[in-house]
């Protein structure tokens, strides 16, 4: 007797534009991955990892963003690029760790709650006077954490060495700088 | 590039933090008659923080310095390994592609700068051990920086060898130190600068010597205990073999001291 299809039904079928979207937006030849780990054996920082680079790069493949949005590696990707170097098939996952952070959904920025509050610190001190302020990175980026103790004693050498710059540089083009932030954030909102 | 006139790119680090590195790049330049243009107006690269967040972004506030750099129609030195990494990149997405942008230490490892360096070295390192560290953002990745390979590198090596330093041999040239992690991870920093530090310690090497903000940030604050190695900018050594006096206007700005060590190679007075 023939077996009916859905008593062997096969695991749902990911979804094939997520391997696409990822591919495109990062510029990275990602359905090339044949699973041979260089990059994870390359990379630097695998054992904070709960899912390991090559691991991250087949649930592309298979079409499942759940997996690997829900993953803290996504935030561990310190951007060093010795996958990409180790890679047989050309392909930079550090690039596609960028794409992913970039389009993560809010749920997904919890594991990477601090990255983003650094990145979000910079930024809006190159946002606000043209040039990045270390001084305001830092106030911004302890304001957002809550970890106001932390590096205490190395600010204030760093202060009695006058090595920080209290005032922020600020340059002539800073309405240049503002509109391209602007458009960056039209693009996040989906604005035309 | 034939010029001896080059547009300058510092980058934010450079005028805070990394000020030594801008010091002395300034001073070692002059000394050995290459004259530095600092970019009129330039923007902050965005660095790490940018291509997280948006990818035009990315490109587009390095792109803005690579029009003016057109502009002035002089090549661009770049000291901060960051800053020449995201400069390139915008050139590898079409931006200004035909502009030279250099690194500072491609400009003072060509081989006729390095007959000036050791015509000018009149306080040669007396073998001080040290290892070449160029980090990840100088060398990766290589189809965007034009070179040999991620993980070759050899500029530093020369630069160091010609002011008579002992260039040790290690593997770690191009291993990360944890780059832009170092406030949000800091104990994933520590772990990887302590590794840098026992292979530097098993290859007999005394110090780090450094070409980017970020690895001497982290390297000069975040090896944990008490046999942390000195880390020096190469231009900052360059300033001491060559005799210029504002290598001592350095060393207070290290977090982990370097004028022991420096003393003992009688290189500055105890």
């Amino acid at each position: 007797m023939i077996q009916q299809a859905d008593d062997r039904r096969l695991p749902d079928p990911g979804d094939a534009r997520f391997a696409q979207r990822i591919g495109e937006a990062s510029g990275q030849p990602v359905t090339t991955c044949y699973q041979c780990q260089r990059c994870t054996s390359w990379c630097p920082v695998t054992e904070f990892m709960d899912l390991q680079p090559h691991q991250m790069v087949r649930l592309i493949q298979l079409g499942l963003p759940e997996p690997v949005y829900a993953s803290r590696s996504l935030w561990l990707c310190v951007g060093c690029a010795g996958c990409g170097a180790a890679c047989p098939n050309d392909i930079d996952f550090h690039r596609l760790a960028d794409v992913l952070q970039q389009t993560a959904p809010a749920a997904a920025r919890a594991h990477g709650a601090a990255l983003t509050a650094f990145d979000r610190a910079f930024l809006a001190t190159v946002r606000r006077h043209g040039r990045a302020s270390e001084v305001g990175l830092v106030l911004r980026f302890k304001l957002a954490t809550g970890r106001l103790l932390a590096d205490m004693k190395l600010g204030l050498w760093m202060f009695a060495r006058r090595k920080l710059k209290l005032l922020a540089e600020r340059i002539h083009g800073r309405r240049e700088v503002r509109d391209m932030f602007r458009r960056a954030r039209d693009r996040r909102l989906g604005r035309p | 590039m034939s010029q001896t006139t080059l547009s300058y790119y510092p980058g934010c680090s450079l005028q805070g933090t990394a000020r030594e590195y801008d010091w002395t790049a300034r001073a070692v330049c002059e000394a050995l008659g290459i004259s530095l243009r600092e970019l009129p107006d330039w923007n902050c690269c965005g660095a790490s923080s940018a291509h997280r967040t948006d990818e035009q972004l990315s490109i587009e506030l390095p792109a803005r310095n690579l029009r003016i750099a057109a502009e002035q129609g002089l090549d661009v030195v770049v000291p901060c390994a960051a800053c020449y990494n995201r400069l390139k990149t915008a050139q590898a997405h079409g931006e200004q592609a035909d502009l030279a942008v250099w690194s500072l230490l491609e400009v003072l490892a060509r081989r006729e700068v390095l007959k000036r360096i050791v015509d000018q070295a009149v306080r040669p390192l007396a073998e001080l051990p040290v290892v070449p560290y160029y980090g990840c953002l100088l060398t990766r990745p290589a189809k965007v920086l034009a070179t040999p390979s991620g993980f070759e590198a050899t500029d530093m090596d020369d630069v160091l060898a010609a002011i008579g330093a002992d260039v040790r041999r290690w593997s770690d040239k191009t291993t990360c130190c944890g780059a832009s992690f170092t406030l949000a991870e800091t104990g994933i920093v520590q772990t990887l600068c302590g590794r840098l530090r026992d292979a530097a310690v098993e290859a007999g090497a005394r110090a780090f010597v450094v070409a980017c903000p970020m690895c001497l940030a982290n390297l000069d604050t975040r090896q944990v205990g008490e046999d942390a190695l000195p880390v020096f900018f190469f231009t900052e050594l360059l300033a001491v073999a060559m005799g210029l006096d504002v290598a001592e206007s350095c060393w207070p700005g290290h977090r982990t001291d370097p004028r022991a060590l420096l003393a003992e190679y009688g290189l500055i007075q105890p």
